[in-house]
């Protein structure tokens, strides 16, 4: 049971350091497909 | 223990409220000014008329042909991929249909072993004695990896079927909220697993390397389908081993594809391996039928997606039978990762070279003790 609780904490603390340590990587993508005018036919 | 508990709970709230909470929600959100229900493409359509220039536009792009952009992202440029088309078809229908009967298959083939054998007793019963088989960081990175494992399979899987199975049951109001904490919680929880299964490698590595007396022991299938046999084995059977080798360099490929995945586009890891493969002389293309590298990144990401789900559906059959197997399956079994400690004559049917092994390290502490003690 001890085991069991640690590596409970043990992943909640993973979990919210990558959470928190990836947000700015994690958000590169998304702004380069919403970003501005998109395509120009023909061209 | 209970002030353990109590942190544990406390950030297990703090991190559903946080990490996939409604700031997690608002990337996703398709923006106000999008197209919704677009028609599907039509190769003739629009402008019926030969020579009408907007026709001709339109069969360029249909063709896939690159325009011009004027955003970071270039390979907004393809505006339709007939690739894009294919491979939505082979993952939306044999991809996930195979993948499906593997884990069906598996659960019948567990079912119908235990309805066959039943549960594999201890032969000579508790002996009342138990010796530690796994200490608590050991328990601690299984458990760590269990728990993620866990739920990157199911929070996988509900990608994959989720809107087949569970959207009917459930309806789109607590699907979606429950999907997109899934799909969230996936990426993150990832590095957990990986951390659990990087301190098991570390602890047991040295246990697990194949040695002669496993082809005995997989010859007889550790005598599963005996009641009577009992191949010897060191601390880890040949079963275990399969498991370790597995977990490790499943887990490894499903992290590498899945960082693929998680920031796309930016990795050549198919390129790169199918070159590398066929310069030792494994022509992969030709024996899998894989178009010719060098792959652009947009089928990167496709066959990452389709590795990705191989091998996690692999796994997960794997750790099926090993979850049967440590837990119903198997008597005595489940006290290993439990309390650590096993009984003895469980130890000495599945794990004699251990048990043999742990006792005289034990007698020759107690002997040291002895003669320090005695002058």
């Amino acid at each position: 049971m001890r085991a069991f609780v640690a590596s409970l904490i043990v992943l909640a603390l993973v979990v919210l350091g990558a959470r928190y340590g990836l947000q700015p990587w994690l958000a590169q993508p998304a702004a380069q497909t919403y970003a501005g005018d998109a395509v120009r036919l023909g061209e | 223990m209970s002030r353990l508990r109590l942190i544990a709970l406390l950030l297990c709230a703090a991190l559903s409220w946080s990490a996939f909470g409604p700031a997690a929600a608002q990337s996703v959100r398709p923006p106000a000014d999008a197209v919704e229900n677009a028609a599907p493409p039509d190769r003739n359509a629009p402008g019926p008329v030969v020579g009408d220039p907007l026709a001709q536009d339109w069969r360029a792009v249909r063709d896939g042909e690159a325009m011009t952009v004027s955003i970071p992202d270039r390979k907004a440029a393809v505006l339709v991929r007939e690739d894009g088309e294919a491979w939505r078809l082979v993952r939306n229908g044999p991809l996930y249909d195979w993948l499906a009967w593997a884990l069906g298959g598996m659960v019948l083939l567990l079912g119908l072993f235990y309805l066959l054998r039943g549960r594999v007793r201890i032969e000579r019963g508790f002996s009342g004695v138990a010796i530690e088989r796994f200490n608590d960081l050991e328990r601690m990175a299984h458990w760590l990896m269990a728990v993620s494992f866990v739920f990157l399979g199911v929070s996988g899987l509900n990608l994959a079927y989720g809107r087949t199975i569970l959207l009917p049951l459930i309806g789109k109001d607590i699907f979606g909220p429950v999907s997109l904490f899934l799909k969230t919680g996936h990426h993150y929880v990832a590095f957990a697993f990986m951390l659990g299964l990087i301190i098991s490698f570390v602890l047991w590595v040295a246990h697990n390397i194949p040695e002669w007396r496993d082809l005995r022991w997989l010859s007889i299938a550790g005598g599963l389908f005996s009641k009577h046999l009992h191949p010897e084995a060191k601390k880890f059977n040949a079963g275990q081993k399969i498991i370790f080798w597995g977990t490790t360099l499943g887990g490894v490929s499903l992290f590498v594809s899945g960082w693929a995945l998680l920031f796309p586009f930016d990795y050549a890891f198919f390129t790169d391996t199918v070159l590398a493969l066929r310069s030792v002389g494994i022509d992969l293309p030709a024996w899998v039928g894989m178009p010719e590298p060098p792959y652009t990144a947009v089928q990167e990401q496709q066959f990452n997606q389709i590795w990705h789900g191989v091998v996690a559906v692999g796994m997960i059959c794997m750790i099926l039978a090993h979850i049967y197997i440590g837990s119903v399956g198997m008597e005595g079994a489940f006290d290993a990762m439990g309390s650590g400690e096993v009984d003895i004559n469980w130890a000495r049917e599945h794990h004699s070279l251990w048990v043999e092994e742990h006792v005289s390290r034990a007698r020759s502490a107690e002997d040291k003790a002895l003669k320090e003690t005695l002058g």
